[in-house]
């Protein structure tokens, strides 16, 4: 990668199990690379285990939600004014390998905002069928084709990252982010990365949750696309 | 008789609820605000639960056989009302926290790094 100001951000509601492995993977990919962890208000030991690994750790005093612990990475990383911020799961799912081909786009001047699209991933059929759900609605809304809107391995330019720190969903906002960001006129792409599947912890998705997160980002599209007109 | 009776305990009712807004505003446990919207939807109860014409002029328009029924009706969309208005502060409320909560989150961040860098 060239030179410049890079983070990691790792948003982390309960895990314990898998952070140290997460911040290890990306301290071998890059050792001078800036990581912070947000702790969603985790009830095991995540903040200290992430604290033990010598990076800085920003603890929600509760539970917010995933889309308040991002936008905490945001305003984290526009205050440090970081060139590229990659958004990483702390679930050891995304390979920190594969940041390189995040950055590239962005690098190149192509994107402000690069999406990991999950190649060699199966999913169950429920979020198959959301995501293909996601993919039409956002086509239709921005014109572009995105297979694989939900997936939260992505990178950031600072622009992008300005503008999401005031303009991101509390809840549930990576399809939103996409649409929002095309609107106001950033360019969005998606890169094939390969993927891994959970090292522990509880996903944000469970049954009932991916009928919720259906549903209500459907409604958010939906009534975002009329207060846009 | 039964009308009359239950125009009472109506009226009873009406006052009870205004006395407690006035005394909850009084012990600072209720804001104006919030009681303001109560009271401008609580007052036009009252006449609508002693006045039988007021009762029979709102049946009628609406086409309602029994009269009282309209003092109900006028009430529960008093109460959708509130409950609405209650739902949006609530919605408020949960942003602010939230915003609260990441600023402090942020700010402890520095703390500790700051403390860190003079050890």
């Amino acid at each position: 990668m060239i030179n410049g100001k890079y983070l990691v951000m790792m948003p982390a509601f309960n895990e314990a199990k898998s952070i140290a492995q997460a911040i290890t993977e990306v301290r071998t990919y890059s050792p001078t690379i800036d990581i912070v962890v947000i702790n969603d208000g985790s009830t095991d030991d995540t903040a200290a285990i992430a604290a033990e690994s010598n990076v800085a750790v920003v603890s929600l005093p509760f539970n917010c939600s995933l889309g308040s612990a991002e936008i905490t990475g945001f305003m984290y990383a526009a205050e440090n004014k970081y060139d590229i911020t990659f958004r990483v799961d702390a679930d050891g799912q995304h390979i920190p390998g594969e940041i390189d081909t995040l950055a590239k786009p962005i690098i190149n001047g192509e994107a402000d905002m690069v999406i990991g699209s999950r190649q060699n991933y199966r999913f169950p059929l429920a979020r198959k069928t959301g995501s293909l759900i996601f993919s039409l609605v956002v086509k239709l809304i921005t014109g572009q084709r995105i297979p694989d809107c939900t997936s939260g391995f992505r990178a950031f330019n600072l622009a992008a990252i300005n503008f999401l720190k005031n303009n991101y969903a509390d809840d549930y906002a990576e399809v939103d982010s996409i649409i929002s960001l095309t609107q106001a006129g950033f360019r969005v792409t998606e890169v094939p990365v390969a993927m891994r599947y959970r090292a522990g912890g509880n996903s944000y998705l469970s049954l009932w949750r991916s009928v919720e997160y259906m549903l209500k980002v459907i409604l958010n599209i939906l009534i975002k696309s009329f207060r846009r007109k | 008789m039964a009308i009359e009776r239950l125009s009472l305990v109506l009226l009873l009712f009406c006052f009870t609820m205004l006395a407690a807004v006035f005394y909850l505003i009084r012990k600072d446990h209720l804001k104006t605000q919030h009681a303001l919207l109560f009271m401008i939807l609580a007052i036009p109860l009252l006449p609508l639960s002693v006045s039988k014409n007021l009762q029979n002029s709102i049946a009628g328009i609406l086409g309602i056989y029994y009269p009282p029924t309209a003092f109900f009706l006028v009430g529960f969309a008093f109460v959708l009302i509130i409950l609405l208005y209650l739902l949006v502060a609530i919605s408020g409320l949960s942003t602010q926290n939230k915003i609260l909560a990441r600023e402090v989150a942020l700010l402890k961040a520095k703390i500790v790094e700051e403390s860190l860098r003079f050890l």
